[in-house]
């Protein structure tokens, strides 16, 4: 069980626990983001940074069972993938403003019955 | 780097659609007029060849009992039947793609590329036994979906559903990302082997295991349109084109129930009885929430494609009610169940094409009377109809019976209850929409298709429903043919992962 001085100490001195508060704090900022604004650009950018905050846990645990390499790989990967969303996501937004000229969330609603 | 025979066996079936997906874009490349046609006719018949020549290799291993594996790639009886299933739709989707591109007047090599892109994804998203490969996977068939959703741009609703897919679809498969990356952190390891064993000798006691376990199983239940998470569905197949939304409703599903078998049933849940009793009290739960809203709520819309999309939520509770019996017939039986609603929502979703309701011309207004007008397209869309409502010559009806019966000998007898009751529920939308077809009587005002009667004239739609109907019959009268010749082999492995946590009754 972790205490509540060593908890901060592991904070303090960069142990794993840091990143991963640091990690899931990012990601739910990330979740929020998208759940909570009304722009495409803002909620996209939110899922960027759920997967970053991603790679920032993904990171930690590599390093801290002793830099084994799939960490490292998988993080070059998931940095692939996101760069594949970045343009599937922007050329649909792109496509939407071109036929709204505007990216808020409310004003796209003619798919509901 | 040498490859033997094995290896090369197991990675032929997903390097066909592939060549086709990379080939396709190079052919397109043309912008002289003159040879449109014959550059629209090389596309079309090179996707067709492409999916014909995966499924006969897959056919070869089905026959001759084959189950090879290359790295993380396993193709074992379950990869193979989820891939014929996925290849036999993709199939299907092509033929309809024909004429429903040409209705939108927006035939473009892109989407045919695309298409297979998706395709195979699919197959390696069932064939992996290695995290990493899975999460690729998933993006691999997710991503072009988000696309085709929007393929015809002419269309207004399209970039709409496609965007409203893509950043719903982004979150799901980041938090499964998430809990893979969690049980990578706790286990040390992305494999699925290594991982299982870690869990039977620690068990899932961690609170942050558990968290990532449930992170992943929310990725799979959202793609499979499972309540909470089913928002999505209707949306998103009613923008895409026809045969775009059939493809999803068929092939994703039975993907991601694939891969649920293997992640879950015989993978993770192992002899943990706690757990595994947690999971299916969940998955329960989840199940009927998804019959009744899938059902209710299908009672209520007025688009013919909203209309399948929650009826296609609501066999989604039907398959999740058939784990929770969690016998080993009842895996067999989610086979069967997979088969058969593959057949009658792929010709579903090909009627639309057939009767040639174009782009958003699905409102049940649309469909009034046409039965009269092409009454051989109209008999089958009654057949198919009746098939997915479970009604008792056909064989949609032995598929529910089945599920229901299992859950019944294993003591959720309430469950079962209640799943008749929301099936109930459902005969009533699937028969308005045949009322709507041969009874009413068309409206003033409404553009509907051209006044020759008889046959469709559209030729390729009309062949993809015909198979699908000539299936359906067969399935219907034969039900225990395929029962015991396709459904209980895909169990056979050539090894476990680890001992099932269901055992037989």
């Amino acid at each position: 069980m972790i205490t509540h001085a060593s908890f901060l100490q592991s904070l303090w001195t960069g142990g794993l626990q840091g990143y991963l508060v640091v990690g899931f704090l990012l990601f739910i900022i990330g979740l929020m983001t998208v759940l909570l604004r009304r722009s495409f650009l803002l909620q996209f950018m939110g899922i960027e940074l759920m997967l970053n905050a991603i790679n920032i846990i993904l990171l930690a645990f590599g390093k801290w069972q002793g830099g084994i390499p799939t960490a490292s790989v998988f993080y070059l990967f998931i940095i692939g993938v996101a760069a594949c969303e970045a343009a599937v996501g922007l050329a649909l937004i792109v496509e939407l403003y071109r036929l709204k000229n505007t990216t808020d969330a409310d004003q796209h609603s003619t798919l509901s019955h | 780097m040498t490859l033997t025979y094995i290896q090369w066996s197991a990675l032929i079936p997903f390097l066909f659609p592939l060549a086709g997906a990379l080939v396709i874009p190079l052919m397109v490349l043309t912008r002289t007029v003159r040879n449109e046609k014959i550059v629209r006719w090389t596309v079309w018949l090179t996707s067709l060849w492409v999916l014909y020549a995966a499924i006969r290799a897959l056919m070869q291993l089905w026959m001759g009992g084959h189950q090879p594996s290359y790295g993380p790639l396993l193709v074992d009886r379950l990869t193979q039947f989820g891939s014929l299933i996925v290849l036999g739709s993709a199939a299907i989707t092509v033929l309809q793609l024909w004429d429903h591109l040409h209705h939108e007047g927006w035939f473009k090599g892109e989407t045919l590329a695309l298409f297979l892109f998706s395709v195979t994804g699919l197959m390696i998203f069932m064939a992996t036994t290695h995290l990493l490969v899975l999460f690729l996977a998933l993006e691999f068939f997710s991503l072009p979906l988000y696309t085709l959703t929007g393929a015809i741009r002419v269309r207004r609703e399209g970039a709409e559903g496609g965007l409203k897919y893509f950043i719903s679809g982004a979150v799901a498969s980041s938090c499964m990302l998430l809990g893979i990356v969690l049980l990578f952190g706790l286990t040390g390891s992305l494999d699925l082997m290594k991982i299982s064993q870690f869990a039977q000798q620690q068990g899932w006691s961690d609170s942050l295991m558990l968290l990532s376990l449930g992170l992943i199983l929310f990725g799979l239940l959202f793609k499979m349109s499972a309540v909470p998470m089913h928002q999505w569905t209707p949306d998103v197949y009613q923008a895409a084109p026809h045969p775009i939304s059939g493809f999803m409703s068929v092939a994703t599903k039975t993907a991601v129930f694939i891969v649920f078998i293997r992640l879950f049933i015989w993978g993770f849940l192992t002899e943990s009885q706690g757990l595994s009793a947690t999971v299916q009290h969940l998955l329960s739960m989840i199940g009927i929430l998804t019959l009744f809203l899938g059902n209710l709520t299908a009672l209520a819309q007025t688009n013919i494609k909203r209309m399948l999309a929650f009826s296609s939520i609501a066999h989604s509770g039907y398959l999740l009610l058939a784990f929770v019996s969690g016998t080993e017939q009842s895996i067999h039986y989610i086979f069967y169940y997979l088969v058969i609603y593959g057949f009658t929502n792929m010709g579903l979703f090909g009627i639309l094409t057939a009767f040639g309701w174009v782009g958003s011309q699905t409102d049940f207004d649309h469909a009034r009377g046409q039965g009269w007008k092409r009454p051989f397209l109209g008999i089958i869309t009654l057949v198919l109809l009746l098939s997915l409502a479970g009604l008792p010559p056909f064989a949609g009806f032995y598929a529910k019976y089945f599920i229901f019966r299992e859950l019944i000998s294993s003591g959720h007898v309430w469950l079962a209850i209640l799943a008749v009751l929301a099936s109930l529920v459902g005969i009533y939308f699937y028969l308005r929409l045949s009322m709507v077809l041969f009874m009413e009587k068309p409206l003033q005002g409404f553009n509907y298709a051209k006044d020759h009667h008889g046959l469709s004239p559209y030729f390729w739609s009309s062949l993809s429903v015909l198979i699908c109907f000539t299936a359906i019959v067969a399935l219907s009268i034969w039900p225990q043919w395929t029962l015991d010749n396709v459904a209980v082999p895909t169990t056979e492995q050539p090894f476990r992962l680890i001992e099932p946590f269901i055992t037989g009754n």
